[in-house]
């Protein structure tokens, strides 16, 4: 996964402005609304082939730690995203 | 049709448990004396324009698996979408579940498909799997939605019932839960210029 390509399209998703999220922003995923989080599921699923469950993002506090978790993901079911 | 010529609800009963099956289904939960009138209660409030962006944009990620060809075979613009969610969402909160994509928790959102015709205006509603599942599990036998949406806001409450009611029972059921969502600044001013725009001048 390119951390580069990716993080502008998570912007989108949660409708932030361009260049406003961050590695270290907050991922905050107790204050997303079920379309956020289903459209953010539904991106990693588009966009990198993995199935995520809710409940795997209460795992991440930050958007970097997200995308660390997506790469082992990736990792451990051998997708090179 | 555009959405703010739409008729201020649109509301639809459908029924869980199969006509062949009530007789057995109403033994064994009368006998349990588990049967209640109202099993579950849902309501839920999306924006239109969000809707245009993540159910209608260039992305179709959100749309292909959120929504079944069949609910986007018959969508007129952002507010058929942004109804057909909150309808999904009032029926999951009913039962209790919540919505997900594939793996839980909650009911995958197509186990819960809505058709929403916004030139009849009409609304259907199957459920599939997971969420005819849950409604065994939440012994729900029929379920009523009153949908609504404009311009700008979309709005469904969805009632579970255990058993067949009387209209005044829905009715007040339902007259309770819009009293809650009334109450709600974000529908209160769209609501009340919509009403006002329904009154014989």
């Amino acid at each position: 996964m390119d951390r580069g390509v990716f993080l502008p399209k998570l912007s989108t998703a949660l409708e932030r402005p361009a260049g406003s999220l961050t590695e270290r922003s907050p991922l905050n995923s107790d204050g997303w609304d079920s379309v956020d989080l289903l459209n953010v599921i539904a991106l990693i699923d588009e966009e990198l082939g993995l199935t995520v469950s809710g409940d795997d993002f209460k795992r991440c506090r930050t958007v970097g730690d997200l995308l660390t978790f997506l790469e082992g993901e990736q990792a451990s079911s051998g997708h090179a995203g | 049709m555009d959405a703010r010529t739409v008729r201020p609800w649109i509301l639809t009963s459908w029924t869980i448990v199969p006509p062949e099956s009530r007789d057995a289904w109403d033994a064994s939960h009368l006998e349990s004396g588990a049967t209640r009138a109202v099993t579950g209660l849902g309501i839920d409030l999306e924006s239109v324009a969000r809707f245009a962006g993540i159910a209608l944009g260039p992305s179709t990620a959100f749309a292909k698996r959120v929504f079944g060809p069949r609910e986007r075979s018959i969508w007129h613009g952002a507010a058929s979408a942004a109804l057909c969610f909150t309808a999904k969402e009032a029926i999951a909160k009913a039962l209790g579940s919540g919505l997900c994509l594939k793996h839980g928790p909650g009911v995958p959102c197509q186990d819960i498909e809505v058709l929403v015709d916004l030139t009849t205006p009409c609304v259907t509603v199957e459920l599939h799997d997971a969420a005819a599942a849950r409604a065994a599990q939440v012994r729900a036998r029929c379920g009523s939605v009153w949908c609504w949406c404009d311009a700008t806001v979309a709005c469904t409450v969805a009632v579970l019932l255990g058993r067949t009611l009387d209209s005044a029972r829905i009715d007040s059921a339902l007259a309770k839960t819009w009293r809650v969502l009334r109450s709600d600044p974000r529908v209160r001013h769209s609501l009340v210029a919509h009403e006002r725009s329904l009154r014989p001048s």
